[in-house]
């Protein structure tokens, strides 16, 4: 009769520790609403990189809610891979910044086009990540 | 350097997913204006910079398809933007 009991305890066990490595990401409204609000505000940002001055207040405000979005995607469990793709876009987006600022001349518009759709691209991987997430109930 | 980078184009090209032709397909142009000089080294690298961090977000996908390919390429984009490819570009036939 120990002995059962000890086998059932050890099973229980085994079988709470199983269920507690599942790591499922779940689908975040939030995250789709950041990803898809960037899109539409690189796209107004990046318009102005053909021009000879460069607005630095839009320009600080990006980087300040590039920063937030990354923030709120690093606290939420099981979410490595969306917290990684959000620095990614911070990163290409202070590359180009850098980029830019390093030009003597304004950017053409094809070359805006071009790094436009790069990073358009990255933030289009980060929406398909989030889209495939588990829906719940 | 340049013979992994000759032959991840050609890999990536060859391959039937859109996703990695098109990573292909970027880094050719990129290759091809350096070596008209259409493009300078330092916009080059920028370009590299760019499809490395695309690769590096399709990895992250959940059940990624042609992982081996992709992190192949993720490696061999991160060493060109890291290093610099001065000069060695010249010889590059695509």
């Amino acid at each position: 009769m120990k002995k059962r009991c000890y086998f059932i305890l050890t099973a229980l066990l085994v079988l709470i520790s199983a269920c507690a490595a599942i790591q499922i990401s779940s689908f975040d409204r939030g995250t789709y609403e950041h990803l898809t609000f960037l899109k539409a505000q690189m796209s107004e940002l990046y318009s102005n990189y053909t021009q000879i001055g460069i607005q630095i207040s839009k320009i600080r405000k990006m980087q300040i809610l590039l920063e937030q979005y990354a923030e709120y995607e690093k606290w939420k469990p099981h979410n490595t891979e969306t917290y990684k793709q959000f620095q990614l876009i911070e990163d290409m987006f202070n590359r180009h910044l850098r980029e830019r600022l390093d030009s003597k001349n304004p950017w053409s518009k094809s070359y805006t086009e071009h790094k436009l759709s790069m990073i358009n691209n990255l933030i289009n991987i980060s929406i398909k990540t989030e889209l495939h997430k588990n829906r719940g109930c | 350097m340049i013979i992994k980078l000759s032959s991840t184009i050609k890999e990536l090209l060859g391959s039937e997913d859109p996703f990695l032709q098109k990573c292909g397909n970027d880094l050719k142009r990129a290759t091809i204006n350096l070596k008209h000089k259409t493009i300078t080294e330092k916009e080059f690298i920028s370009d590299v910079a760019d499809i490395k961090d695309l690769v590096t977000a399709k990895l992250l996908e959940e059940s990624v398809k042609h992982k081996a390919l992709l992190e192949k390429a993720a490696h061999i984009l991160e060493n060109i933007a890291v290093e610099g490819i001065t000069g060695i570009i010249e010889s590059i036939s695509l």
